[in-house]
């Protein structure tokens, strides 16, 4: 038999950020499904997934069962995994093993929690939780790696050696999507602003539209019999904004300079009331955030207090001191091969010249070492990087070793979720 | 497959395209026609392999859990192949005894080093993630850990009993560990770590800049080396004169080398007859210079080169000197060689005098507004204007004379050039 590596046993990967769940078979080149961590109920119902959060009903609250990437409601993510496996992926759980992807910072409750739902209300066969940066070192084919993944809510760096975490050397920040966005419109000038703020309406409230020149007044009606919650509205909101700031911000690449950067291509975008506007140097200001968050006022960071100390900080720092912190808690050995193997990965890592940017900030930082930045050249690579980590992990040969049964659940317990998986 | 496409252009002229059409393709008919050929996916009359959902035991584990792959049905049962990638370091252990008796260290405790085996055998021997993970007191260094480990597993190699000695020698040397040295290069490599860009770019500025001196000093060397040649090629002279005929043998003294032993053998009768006759046979005795570089060589050939160059003969002509010796003895042929390079010696020297006193009248030339260094260049400058160049009248007549000229320039020749190269310096 030839052997190359692969053998797929049909497992099932699941990566759940702060926002987004990606799921699908190891071995697969993308994820099946992906749907928003968020759910929709009222007091007898509650709706997961595309028809979810993303579809009106009366009176319906939007809550998140994650929060900081970290499973928050335990009982509604059984649920929407629920829904995942039988709506979405249409599957028997009890004939697939489960890989599940963890933040650094996850805990050993939640870790331990999560084994559990797999092993009690699942009844999967084999189950394995691993950490998302060594997957997405995995992603990008390499063991030895750091990886700063740029997500909805944070910005974490973290190193890998062989595999492995370097607990001492996770560092992260509370800057992601979501502030960049409020730092974009901050950055808009007032009547922009407000001219953006009275367009944000979502099209499930738009009853009918035409279609106008960009700058001019919208025409439009909207759906008079409807009477949204406010966390429908925020959510359908920030969801808008989510879509407006991945299509028209982007990162000068060489740090800021006014005037380059009024020479680049302006870019419009088109609310879904059909108002439209032009953006053109403020589209660079709101990823200024990431680089060097004090100037903006960034939200302060305040940390779980499950989070192990090197983790927290009070103030968001800066990306490349939060780089160099990382590098200077690794051992002196591996710094040079971490420098040199630079993975961003991430929702936010998809925003145009990031990579360059960081490249050259970390040329600043750190001139006496060679510093290469990867990262992956399409945007599913990035966005789902953990999750093709962990499809490619859940379909080698010589990983079913690593599962734990269900007959070593039954009898070892909670102990063995952190014994084998390290 | 080509007479298939052929036959299907064939049918195509023929049935679906138009005459006309078909005219105006002419010779011109398309290279590439999809050929339609309807047994590709035949399977050349072979049934499909059969593959089967089945389930599988992993041997690399313990438990026995039964997972499922598709596995095809003509293969025979193997044990599962990616087993035999579960491998390990294979990191040492101690038994308790083991341990009582010689791993026993006053700054580690048994519960320490048995934590810290634990996480080698955990991790694999990965020392960053080793280091990384330990939590049982701070400030343990990577350095503490791996001499502990190391020096563990030294004790270990040593007291078990092995069938073969090199390889325990072996193992020894590769668990190695050298703390001291360790942690120095860690230090240096934390240094070169810590630089400034400023300290990089002044770092490259001074290599560039050490680069340069290094250059010059090589240059300047090279220069000087060839003034001490020609002078002290006087000096030698001086040396050979008074020594005689016995020095001018040592310069045959390598040419015995091959025959070392012969001289020993000779008989006092032979040594009478060679008295007799003004033979003189190299000796050995005498001290080889470099005899260890010397590759062999026949005589002839070191013979050969003795040729007078064609000036020297010129010059030795107009003093009248033949340049074949009527008689030649050894002693003769000494005198003759030594008045030979004599003449050499001063043709050198002049042709050296002329080079120096050219850069002198031109480093003159510049320094010409710079008044300090007129004052210092003018010393040399009277000196060189007190010795006439002395080669200027070819009168050589014996070695001795020539001698003191020889160590005449040899007390102003090396001040002019050090004299030059400081100036060249500034």
């Amino acid at each position: 038999m030839v052997i190359y590596g692969a053998d797929e046993v049909s497992a099932l990967v699941v990566s759940a950020g702060s926002t987004t769940l990606c799921a699908g078979y190891a071995g697969e080149d993308a994820p099946k499904v992906v749907i928003p961590t968020h759910y929709t109920h009222n007091q007898e119902k509650t709706f997961f997934g595309d028809n979810g959060p993303d579809v009106y009903r009366d009176g319906y609250q939007v809550d998140n069962t994650m929060k900081d990437s970290l499973v928050d409601d335990f009982d509604k993510f059984t649920e929407l995994l629920e829904h995942t496996f039988t709506h979405c992926l249409r599957v028997n759980t009890e004939d697939h093993p489960l890989l599940f992807t963890e933040p650094a910072w996850n805990t050993q409750k939640h870790r331990e929690k999560i084994a559990e739902i797999a092993f009690d209300k699942f009844n999967v066969p084999g189950f394995y939780i691993a950490n998302d940066s060594v997957l997405s070192a995995f992603a990008a084919g390499k063991s030895t790696a750091l990886i700063i993944d740029i997500g909805a809510e944070s910005t974490s760096v973290t190193p890998i050696v062989d595999g492995f975490v370097l607990r001492k050397g996770v560092v992260r920040n509370n800057i992601g999507g979501t502030q960049i966005t409020n730092n974009y419109l901050n950055s808009l000038d007032p009547t922009q602003r407000s001219n953006l703020n009275t367009n944000l309406i979502p099209h499930q409230l738009i009853e009918s539209k035409t279609t106008v020149e960009p700058g001019k007044n919208p025409q439009f009606t909207t759906r008079s019999d409807i009477n949204p919650s406010e966390s429908w509205m925020n959510w359908s909101k920030s969801k808008i904004l989510k879509d407006w700031r991945e299509s028209t911000s982007a990162i000068s690449e060489n740090g800021w300079d006014h005037g380059a950067l009024m020479q680049r291509p302006i870019k419009s975008y088109e609310f879904p009331n059909g108002f439209a506007d032009n953006y053109q140097l403020c589209r660079f200001v709101a990823n200024e955030i990431l680089i060097n968050p004090i100037p903006f006022n960034p939200l302060p960071h305040t940390p779980n207090t499950f989070e192990p100390a090197s983790i927290n900080c009070s103030y968001p720092k800066p990306l490349p001191e939060l780089i160099k912190e990382s590098i200077q808690a690794a051992e002196t050995d591996s710094r040079h091969h971490l420098l040199s193997n630079i993975i961003i990965v991430g929702g936010v890592s998809a925003t145009p010249g990031l990579s360059e940017r960081i490249q050259n900030e970390l040329y600043a930082v750190l001139s006496n070492t060679r510093v290469k930045v990867h990262s992956p050249a399409n945007t599913v690579e990035r966005k789902f990087a953990s999750w093709l980590g962990g499809s490619m992990l859940g379909s080698l040969g010589t990983f079913h070793q690593l599962w734990i049964s269900q007959d070593e659940w039954r009898e070892f317990g909670n102990p063995i979720v952190s014994m084998r998986c390290k | 497959m080509a007479s298939d496409i052929e036959f299907d252009v064939e049918s195509l002229k023929t049935s679906q395209i138009p005459t006309n059409l078909l005219a105006m393709m002419a010779e011109n008919a398309p290279s590439v026609v999809a050929a339609r050929n309807p047994n590709v996916y035949a399977g050349k009359g072979k049934q499909a392999r059969k593959w089967k959902w089945e389930s599988f035991t992993n041997p690399a584990r313990s438990d026995g859990l039964q997972l499922r792959h598709w596995k095809r049905l003509d293969e025979f049962d193997e044990p599962y192949p990616y087993a035999r990638f579960n491998t390990t370091s294979e990191p040492y252990s101690y038994s308790e005894d083991e341990y009582d008796r010689m791993l026993q260290d006053v700054t580690w405790s048994r519960d320490e080093t048995d934590y810290l085996v634990k996480l080698i055998h955990e991790f694999d021997v990965r020392w960053p993630v080793i280091w990384d993970r330990y939590e049982w007191r701070s400030g343990r260094t990577l350095e503490d850990l791996k001499a502990r480990y190391f020096d563990i597993c030294r004790k270990l190699i040593q007291s078990r009993i092995s069938s073969d000695e090199s390889s325990t020698n072996q193992l020894l040397q590769a668990y190695q560990f050298d703390k001291e040295r360790e942690m120095m290069r860690k230090q240096y490599v934390n240094s070169l770590f810590a630089r400034t860009p400023q300290q990089i770019t002044e770092e490259e500025e001074l290599y560039i800049e050490a680069k340069r001196i290094e250059q010059d000093e090589r240059k300047w060397r090279c220069e000087r080396d060839e003034l001490v040649r020609t002078v002290s090629m006087s000096r030698n002279e001086k040396r050979k004169a008074s020594g005689g005929a016995d020095i001018a043998t040592s310069t045959l003294a390598p040419m015995s080398t091959s025959n070392e032993e012969q001289p020993h053998k000779r008989t006092a009768k032979s040594a009478a007859y060679d008295a007799q006759h003004y033979i003189t046979r190299p000796s050995s005795h005498l001290p080889l210079k470099s005899s260890s570089n010397i590759p062999p060589f026949s005589r002839a050939t070191k013979l050969a080169q003795k040729i007078t160059p064609q000036r020297i003969r010129e010059c030795l002509q107009s003093m009248g000197l033949s340049d074949k010796l009527q008689y030649p003895t050894a002693a003769n042929v000494a005198k003759y060689e030594g008045v030979k390079e004599a003449t050499a010696q001063l043709q050198e020297i002049r042709r050296a005098h002329e080079r120096v006193a050219n850069e002198l009248r031109l480093a003159k030339g510049i320094s010409v507004s710079a008044d300090e260094r007129a004052t210092a260049s003018t010393p040399v400058a009277r000196a060189a204007s007190e010795h006439p160049t002395p080669t200027s009248t070819p009168k050589p007549t014996t070695p001795a004379p020539e001698n003191s000229m020889g160590l005449s320039t040899d007390s102003s020749d090396p001040n002019e050039s050090n004299d030059l190269n400081k100036r060249r310096k500034l």
